[in-house]
């Protein structure tokens, strides 16, 4: 028994030597047998593997902080030895100047009355090196004694970690809010979260940002495009139109990257107004627009003024030229006869030159005329009229003549120009019948692309266009051998119409027909070229 | 030269008093052997075509007006370009036309069977020299 009951001993002197003496004294007052000693040697023994088997620090603390005991984890986390605690109060472990032992000691009590408490506080090891630990403390019984547990944890790490992150986090803030555009964090649609910049575009608040579906931000017509660049990860900037939570629209330019997050990939869409740039955009489109429609107006009165001086060149020229040569034949010739003859084709070229002149008067007149009075008139009172000057040549050719007006029944036109244009045309249909053909004339006026377009045609002799063409609306050019051919009247209209912003065209066919199309309006509404060919360039 | 044969003329124009005056000073003049008279493109095309082989009959100058009714002086151009490999006599032709349009000069300038472009009026010496041509001397004076 003595060989079993001197390693006991042994061990409790030991374990005496290292713990405090205030533990010893208890032991020392209590009658010991011999069992009671190796009992309670085997609980301080079970005490103390207990008590270093936990990984977090602890000490056990008087209620002024002295310490009592402390574990392996205490002396791992200083560096010290357990001595080295024993007896010590907890201002050897500070760091200096970090802690409020004011704070700890009123700490200190509360928990020691049985309230616990934490506290961080900030410890120096041996080496000298400052760290940060969480404390908790709570009353306990330390061999029968009323003692403070305090546990211990490094939190250092964890707190620069904390405050990194924290840091981060502003900084990605001041970076968003600081943006001019709106950012928004969207998985599939869904917004996660987004800047203040999103709001003002947007018009919703970020708590009706954060979960709200970002596509009830785009004009429903644009989503499809939007959902396809968001599947195919598209990545650079593209123009469509937003909706304002006031429903109001504007131009948006959406740019966004797919980004890792939270172990899935979401999506960091960038919003930017574009409003005004688009106005600007659309102001220079619609200048440039009026810049090309002057251009083209500028054009057509070029190639008018280029025609009338072809005109003034040709038509002038021949009838004086031909005044000069039979000047020269006049002053030659001897003969009575022959210069009687002479004399009489002289008036003719006057004549002529005359004619010619009064035409091309007119043309000006018209072409001055742009101011002329215009009034409202119905097609059906026009065609009667004219329809009833050509009452005899209709009975005489038995042509049957037919109008439809119903389209479009009226027009705003000075009235002898539209009679003009009637009276040319219709002349000119029953000049052209064909032989052997009952002939057929049609009147009809409709609206194609916001014109008034008056459509004339006939199944008369035609003309082949692709020979002709280029004459068809030119001064003194006729295509028939008809006596009654002067070629006025269709470049007479043509002036007429054009002064007005209209165009006249010709579709025909040898042996077929001839339709004309007067487009009353084409350039004063400046719109897209009718289907069929339009021969006056 | 004075032993040759007179050339045969064509004048084609619808200016009546043109045909006339131009007529009666190559009568004056004797400048030709016969001339023939059309008042349009067409009618001239018809004759070439019906009197390829007839050497005797074909114009050896044509005077070509531009502006007529039907088939005016650039179509029949468009046209004898066609037949011309066809007929058995080379024909000059010149254009005589009331224009004074730079684009018609030009025009007719760039065409390779026109000789000369003529505005009218034409003078009789104008005449006279015209229907001494020359092939050989006409080369020479074509411009590009």
């Amino acid at each position: 028994m003595a060989s079993r009951k001197k390693p006991v001993a042994k061990t409790s002197s030991k374990a005496a030597k290292k713990t405090s003496i205030k533990r010893k004294k208890p032991v020392k007052k209590k009658p010991v047998t011999k069992n009671s000693v190796a009992e309670l040697a085997a609980s301080e023994k079970s005490y103390r593997d207990l008590f270093n088997s936990i990984e977090e620090a602890s000490y056990i603390q008087e209620q002024d902080g002295t310490f009592v005991d402390v574990n392996d984890g205490a002396c791992a986390m200083y560096g010290y030895e357990k001595k080295d605690f024993i007896g010590q109060s907890p201002a050897f472990l500070s760091a200096d100047n970090r802690n409020d032992f004011f704070l700890i000691t009123e700490k200190m009590k509360k928990a020691f009355e049985g309230i616990p408490q934490s506290l961080e506080f900030w410890g120096r090891k041996k080496n000298g090196a400052s760290f940060l630990k969480e404390v908790r403390l709570k009353r306990g019984y330390y061999f029968g004694k009323e003692v403070v547990i305090a546990t211990a944890r490094d939190i250092t790490t964890r707190k620069r970690i904390e405050e990194e992150l924290k840091e981060s986090e502003q900084r990605f803030r001041t970076l968003q809010q600081a943006s001019f555009g709106g950012i928004g964090l969207h998985d599939k649609g869904i917004i996660i979260e987004c800047n203040q910049g999103l709001c003002d575009i947007t018009g919703y608040t970020r708590k009706e940002l954060i979960g709200f579906d970002g596509f009830n931000l785009i004009a429903p017509e644009w989503r499809a495009t939007v959902s396809e660049n968001i599947l195919a990860g598209y990545e650079k900037p593209y123009d469509v139109e937003g909706i304002h939570k006031d429903g109001s629209r504007y131009y948006l330019e959406v740019q966004a990257k797919n980004v890792p997050y939270r172990g899935r990939i979401v999506r960091v869409t960038e919003f930017r107004d574009i409003t005004a740039r688009k106005l600007a955009e659309q102001k220079i489109k619609e200048q440039n627009a009026r810049l090309t429609a002057v251009t083209d107006e500028l054009k057509r009165k070029n190639d008018q003024l280029e025609e009338f001086t072809q005109i003034v060149s040709h038509n002038l020229r021949s009838p004086v030229g031909n005044i000069l040569t039979l000047l020269t034949f006049l002053e030659t010739t001897t003969e009575d006869t022959e210069r009687a003859e002479y004399i009489s084709l002289l008036k003719e070229s006057s004549l002529t030159a005359q004619q010619t002149l009064l035409e091309l008067h007119e043309v000006l007149k018209i072409k001055q005329n742009k101011q002329i009075e215009k009034q409202y008139l119905r097609f059906d009172d026009v065609f009667r009229h004219v329809e009833s000057m050509l009452t005899a040549r209709i009975a005489e050719t038995s042509a049957t003549v037919t109008a439809d007006f119903s389209e479009a029944p009226t027009i705003l036109y000075p009235n002898i120009y539209l009679e003009s244009i009637f009276l040319n045309l219709l002349s000119n249909s029953l000049k052209y019948i064909h032989p052997n053909v009952e002939p057929i004339i049609l009147f009809r006026t409709y609206h194609s692309n916001g014109c008034t377009v008056l459509e004339v045609s006939d199944n008369g002799v035609g003309i082949n266009l692709h020979r002709y063409g280029h004459q068809v609306f030119k001064l003194h050019k006729t295509f028939h051998r008809h006596p009654e051919s002067r070629g006025i009247g269709l470049f007479m209209i043509k002036n007429q119409i054009e002064t007005l912003g209209g165009e006249i065209s010709i579709a025909s066919q040898e042996n077929k027909g001839t339709t004309i199309f007067v487009n009353f309006n084409k350039h004063a509404h400046d719109e897209s070229a009718p289907a069929h060919r339009s021969i006056d360039r | 030269m004075m032993n040759q044969r007179q050339p045969i003329v064509a004048l084609i124009d619808d200016d009546k008093i043109f045909q006339l005056t131009t007529l009666r000073m190559i009568q004056a003049a004797r400048l030709a052997e016969g001339i023939l008279q059309f008042e349009n493109g067409e009618d001239a095309l018809t004759f070439l075509k019906d009197n390829t082989d007839n050497t005797d009959t074909l114009p050896d100058y044509i005077f070509l007006d531009i502006n007529m009714p039907l088939v005016d002086g650039w179509m029949f151009l468009e046209e004898f370009a066609i037949i011309k490999e066809a007929l058995k006599k080379d024909v000059s032709i010149f254009m005589i036309s009331s224009s004074i349009d730079p684009r018609d000069v030009s025009r007719a300038r760039h065409n390779e069977n026109v000789l000369e472009y003529i505005s009218k009026p034409v003078s009789r010496e104008k005449l006279a020299q015209l229907l001494q041509y020359q092939p050989a001397t006409v080369s020479f004076n074509l411009p590009d």
